[in-house]
C-alpha cells in the first residue's frame, strides 16, 4: 500500500487529472500429468503494480514488475507521458464518472480446505485418483491437468478509494483419446469454482474423469446427419458460453459506447423471447469465479442484461457509464497488472424458467441436445459459431445416440427469439485454464451457464 | 525505458546457476527474459495505450530423474534463487521420469546475433501513437462509407537468456512490431466487415501506415454480397494470411510430443505420403526476417532449417531436447516458450511452403472451374480438433467463383473439410509470400471443400 500511495501522489504531482493503482501477488500453479506421470509443474507468481494515468480525458497506462521506488516512478512518469500524446487521437473521453463506494454485498466465499495449506502431493493425489478410475488398454492418452490460482489483490486512486481481497480458484480438466478398432475418439471434462480443495470432495475427480471417458467412447459411435436446421436443446454450459460470448460482449460498454456493438441504443428492445434472462453478476452463483470489486474498485453487483427478452442493461467500467450517462456496474477488469482494466464480463448466464429438466426434453419432439461447450467464436455483427463438448439425438424427451462434432451456428438475436423454455436449475462454472480473451488478455477468468434452454430451432452442421 | 542488456542478462543467471548444488539440484536451467512492450488499441476514438517493462524467470530443477519448474515475474537475484529452491521442492516430490536424461549441451549458433533493429527501438510512445492516428485517419478518408476502425499497434523490444549448469549460456536480443485493423463500412443499411494485419521484425513506416486503408478497401469490395445458393464441394483459393486458419493442425501433428505422446496423426507416417505430391513444407527458425527467428531456441540451441514434408512425404517431426533424448537423438532447436511462465516445448518456428508456380492470389482464382475465394476474416478455425483435423471454418470475406471469374461477394460461407484430405488436396501453392506468426505463406489452391 505505501507504494501504492507513492504512486498516486507522483502521478498527482506530474500533473494527471486522474490516478488508479492496482498491486497484486497472485499465485498459479498448474500440473499437467500424461496418463498416471507427473510431467510438470508450473508454479506462476506475478507480482507487479500498474497505474492508469488521466489527462484531459485521454489514458495512459504503465506498469512495472520491479517493485522499489525508483521503478514506480518511472512506470508513473510513462503513464502520464502516454497519456498527454494521447490527447489528440483520444476523442472518446476515459474520464471516470462519479462513483460513491458502496461495499460488495454478495457472499464472500468461505474456503474450508485453501490450497495453500495443502501440500503438492495431496494435490497430486486428487488428480491422481481420477486417472486411476479411467485408466485402461482403450485409452491411449489422457491429458490431466489440476490448477489453483489465489492471492491479493490492492487498489487505490486518488479519490482516496481503498480496496483489498482475496482471489481464489481451483480446477480440475480431463482429456482422454481412446482407440477401438483403429478408431479414435476424444472427450473432455473439467470442473473448477472460486473453492477450496473441497470442490473435490462435493464433484469427485473420478467422476469428472469418467465424463471425459465417456464423451470419448461415445465420439467412436457418434452419428452424422444431415447439417440444417434442427430443434434443439442447450447444457447449462452451453448456454452459458453463447450468454458471455455472443450476447455479454455485445452489451460491453466500450463496444456500446463506440456504438460498434449492434445492441448500441437499443434499451427498451425486445431482444428475446419472454423466457429469456441474461444477467451478469460478480456472485459466482455456485461454481463461478468471484470478484467483489472490480478492477477500478467498483461494487461488483448484479446486473441484469435481458429482462423476459427486453434489453435493460449494458456493462460499464467508469469511463463508458460517463459516455453513456449510466451507471457504472463493477465490470472495469484486468487479467494482471500488465494490462489496463477494460470493460469484461464476469459470472454471465441465462436466468431461469419454471420448467424441470424434464420438461425441457420434452418440449422438443425430435432434436439435437448439446452437452458443454468446446470453444467458439462470435463476431459484433452477433453470427457466432460453437462447437458442443458432447451432443445427443433426442426424442419423445429421451438421449438416443451420440452426433459427432456438433457446431451450432447463426445469429444471436435469432438465437434468443427461438428459446421456448428454460429449467429451473441453473449451473454456472469458471474454468481454471480457459477464460475471456477479449484485448488479448487471455484467459481472465470468468463464470458460464444457466438453465437447460429449449429452442424451437438452430443451426447445426455436423463433423466428417 | 531500459532494457537490460544480453550479458548482464546471462551475468545474473550464472549467479544463481552456480548455487545449483547448494540448494540441491543436479542440474539447473534458468530461462530469464525481459521486454519492453508498447500496445495501443483504438476502437475508433476509444484509445488504451499501455507500456510497461516485463521481467521473469523460468526455472528447471533436476534431482535425479526428477524435474521441477517453477516460474517468477521478477529477475531480482533474491527472487530468482527463491524461485530455484521452489523448482528444487517440487522436483523432489514428483515421480521419476525415466523418459528425461539431462539439460541440453552447449552448441554454438552460427549466426552471431539474431534479428534487433536500433531504428525500431529508438521509435518513442509519441511517433507510434502518431503514426497511429495517421493509420486510422486514411482508412476513413478511404470512403464515406467506412463507419468504425478498431486498430491496433504494438512493439516489442526484448531480450532472453537461457543458463544452464552443463554450461549453455546464450541468448537473443529481438525486435518486433505488429499492427491490425479492422474495419466497418456500411451503405444502404448493407454493413461489410474486413480486416488487414502487417507485422516485422523491423520498423517500416509505409506498411504500417496503410493498414487501415488496406482493411477498409477489403471491406468496401464486400458490399452487395449474397448468400450461397447452394451448398456444394469445390475448390478453393485461400488468401495468404489466412492459410494457417487451415493449416495450423500441422504445428500440433509435427511436434514429437504429440507423436510420442500418440496424439498425432502424423505418428507412425514418418517416410509416407501424406501431402500432395508437389507439396514442399519447412520449417525455418533462420529465415533472415521471420518473426519467430531467433538465434537460438528457448533452451539455447542453434535454431535450424528443415523440411518437414518434402514432395508430400513426411519427413521429420519437431523436438526440443526432452523429446529428443527421448529417442536418443538430437533436437532440432525448435524448443519454444510462450514466457517465462512455461517450459519448454516442442514447436514450429516459422512454416515456408516451397511455391509451385508463379502466382498470386488473383492467378490462382483463374485456375478456379467452380468454388470460393477465400480472402480473410475467418472464424471457428481454433475448433478443429488437430488429431481428427474435422474443420468448419467461417469467413466472411469470401467470393463466389466460376470459370475463374469472381461472380460476386458472399455474405458469410462456410468452408468444411478435413486437415489431412486437405494436405492431398493442395493443388497449386503460389508465390505472393506473407510473413505471419505462422511463417512465411503465399495463397494457396486446394480442392474438394464443401461449401455452405
Amino acid at each position: 500500500m505505501d507504494l501504492l500511495e507513492f504512486a498516486v501522489n507522483y502521478g498527482e504531482e506530474l500533473g494527471a487529472d486522474f490516478i488508479e493503482v492496482r498491486g497484486e501477488n497472485i499465485r498459479r500453479m498448474y500440473i499437467h500429468f500424461e496418463k498416471d506421470v507427473v510431467k510438470n509443474v508450473e508454479n506462476i507468481n506475478w507480482r507487479g503494480i500498474g497505474i492508469t494515468a488521466i489527462f484531459r480525458g485521454a489514458r495512459g497506462y504503465a506498469f512495472t514488475t520491479k517493485l522499489d521506488k525508483n521503478s514506480v516512478r518511472e512506470a508513473v512518469k510513462n503513464a502520464v507521458e502516454i497519456a498527454k500524446a494521447s490527447t489528440k487521437l483520444a476523442g472518446l473521453s476515459a474520464e471516470p464518472i462519479e462513483y460513491k463506494p458502496n461495499e460488495y454485498t454478495g457472499k464472500t466465499p468461505s474456503i474450508r480446505k485453501h490450497p495453500k495449506d495443502y501440500s503438492l502431493e495431496d494435490k497430486i493425489d486428487i488428480a491422481l485418483s481420477g486417472v486411476r478410475e479411467v485408466l485402461s488398454s482403450e485409452v491411449i492418452s489422457l491429458r490431466t491437468i489440476y490448477g489453483e490460482y489465489w492471492g491479493q489483490k490492492f487498489f487505490l486512486n486518488s479519490e482516496g478509494l481503498k480496496r483489498s481481497w482475496d482471489p481464489i480458484m481451483v480446477g480440475l480438466f480431463y482429456a482422454v483419446v481412446v482407440r477401438k478398432d483403429g478408431n479414435i475418439g476424444n472427450g473432455r471434462e473439467q470442473m473448477s469454482a472460486s473453492m477450496g480443495l473441497e470442490l473435490f470432495d462435493e464433484h469427485r475427480p473420478e467422476e469428472i474423469a469418467k465424463t471425459a471417458l465417456r464423451g470419448a467412447r461415445e465420439t467412436l459411435e457418434a452419428k452424422v446427419l444431415e447439417s440444417g436446421k434442427y430443434p434443439f436443446i442447450a447444457s447449462p454450459e452451453f448456454s452459458g458460453v453463447l450468454a458471455h460470448e455472443s450476447f455479454g460482449h455485445l452489451t460491453e460498454g466500450d463496444y456500446v459506447a463506440t456504438g460498434a456493438s449492434i445492441l448500441a441504443g437499443r434499451i427498451g428492445e425486445q431482444l428475446g423471447s419472454e423466457h429469456v434472462y441474461i444477467y451478469d453478476s460478480g456472485d459466482p452463483v455456485n461454481y463461478g469465479f468471484w470478484v467483489p470489486y472490480d478492477d477500478e474498485g467498483v461494487d461488483a453487483k448484479k446486473v441484469t442484461l435481458l429482462d423476459k427478452g427486453v434489453l435493460v442493461g449494458y456493462l460499464q467500467a467508469r469511463s463508458t457509464a460517463k459516455i453513456l450517462n449510466m451507471k457504472p456496474t463493477g465490470n472495469a477488469r484486468a487479467i494482471n497488472y500488465r494490462f489496463p482494466p477494460i470493460v469484461r464480463m464476469r459470472n454471465t448466464y441465462f436466468g431461469p424458467g419454471d420448467a424441470s429438466k424434464e420438461e425441457i426434453f420434452e418440449m422438443i419432439e425430435k432434436g439435437v441436445y448439446a452437452e458443454g461447450h468446446a470453444g467458439g467464436q462470435t463476431e459484433d455483427t452477433g453470427n457466432f459459431t460453437f462447437a458442443a463438448n458432447r451432443a445427443y439425438w433426442v426424442e419423445n424427451g429421451e438421449i438416443k445416440y451420440p452426433l459427432k462434432s456438433v457446431v451450432v451456428r447463426g445469429h444471436i438475436l435469432d438465437f434468443l427469439k427461438n428459446i421456448i423454455g428454460a429449467s429451473k436449475e441453473v449451473i454456472v462454472k469458471t474454468s481454471i485454464l480457459g477464460g475471456c480473451g477479449k484485448g488479448g488478455q487471455a484467459p481472465l477468468p470468468v463464470g458460464l451457464g444457466g438453465p437447460y434452454l429449449a429452442v424451437r430451432e438452430a443451426i447445426i452442421s455436423f463433423g466428417r | 525505458m531500459d532494457l537490460i542488456n544480453l550479458d548482464e542478462l546471462i551475468n545474473i543467471g550464472l549467479k544463481v546457476v552456480e548455487k545449483a548444488k547448494e540448494i540441491g539440484a543436479d542440474e539447473l536451467e534458468i530461462f530469464l527474459s525481459s521486454s519492453d512492450v508498447f500496445s495501443m488499441r483504438a476502437i475508433t476514438n476509444y484509445v488504451t495505450t499501455r507500456r510497461g517493462l516485463d521481467a521473469g524467470v523460468g526455472i528447471r530443477a533436476v534431482v535425479g530423474k526428477r524435474v521441477g519448474f517453477a516460474s517468477a515475474s521478477s529477475i531480482s537475484e533474491e527472487i530468482i534463487l527463491e524461485t530455484a529452491k521452489n523448482a528444487v521442492k517440487i522436483a523432489k516430490t514428483r515421480p521419476e521420469d525415466p523418459d528425461f536424461k539431462h539439460l541440453p549441451d552447449p552448441k554454438k549458433p552460427s549466426a552471431k546475433r539474431g534479428i534487433y533493429d536500433e531504428e525500431l527501438v529508438t521509435k518513442s510512445s509519441d511517433e507510434l501513437i502518431k503514426i497511429a492516428s495517421d493509420s486510422i485517419k486514411r482508412g476513413f478518408d478511404k470512403s464515406s462509407a467506412v463507419k468504425k476502425i478498431d486498430y491496433n499497434l504494438t512493439k516489442q523490444v526484448g531480450v532472453f537468456a537461457v543458463v544452464n549448469s552443463r554450461g549453455v549460456e546464450i541468448g537473443d536480443s529481438y525486435t518486433t512490431i505488429f499492427s491490425w485493423a479492422s474495419v466497418k463500412a456500411e451503405r444502404n443499411g448493407e454493413t461489410v466487415t474486413a480486416y488487414e494485419i502487417f507485422s516485422s521484425r523491423r520498423f517500416e513506416e509505409e506498411p504500417l501506415l496503410t493498414v487501415s486503408e488496406k482493411a477498409a478497401e477489403r471491406a468496401l469490395r464486400m458490399f452487395g454480397g449474397k448468400k450461397l445458393e447452394k451448398a456444394f464441394t469445390g475448390q478453393a483459393v485461400i488468401e495468404n494470411f489466412v492459410v494457417s486458419d487451415f493449416l495450423w493442425p500441422l504445428t500440433y501433428n509435427v511436434n514429437a510430443r504429440n507423436v510420442q505422446e500418440k496424439r498425432s496423426g502424423f505418428a507412425n507416417k514418418l517416410n509416407t505420403k501424406v501431402a500432395n505430391e508437389k507439396v514442399t513444407i519447412l520449417d525455418d527458425g533462420t529465415l533472415p526476417e521471420g518473426l519467430m527467428t531467433f538465434t537460438v531456441d528457448m533452451e539455447g540451441i542453434p535454431m535450424t532449417k528443415k523440411t518437414l514434408i518434402e514432395k508430400g512425404v513426411l519427413k521429420t517431426f519437431v523436438y526440443d531436447s526432452y523429446t529428443a533424448f527421448r529417442e536418443g537423438r538430437e533436437s532440432t532447436g525448435n524448443a519454444m516458450r510462450r514466457s517465462f511462465e512455461n517450459l519448454p516445448a516442442p514447436s514450429t518456428t516459422n512454416i515456408v511452403m516451397k511455391a509451385m508456380a508463379n502466382k498470386g492470389a488473383q492467378e490462382l482464382i483463374m485456375e478456379i472451374d467452380k468454388g470460393v475465394y477465400i480472402g480473410g476474416f475467418t472464424m471457428g478455425s481454433h475448433l478443429t480438433d488437430p488429431l481428427k483435423g474435422t474443420f468448419s471454418v467461417t469467413s466472411l470475406n469470401a467470393f463466389y467463383v466460376e470459370n475463374g471469374d469472381i461472380k460476386y461477394p458472399l455474405k458469410s460461407v462456410t468452408a468444411g473439410g478435413n486437415f489431412y484430405e486437405l494436405l492431398r488436396n493442395i493443388l497449386i501453392v503460389g508465390s505472393d509470400y506473407r510473413l505471419t506468426s505462422f511463417g512465411k505463406i503465399p495463397s494457396i489452391l486446394v480442392d474438394k471443400i464443401s461449401f455452405v
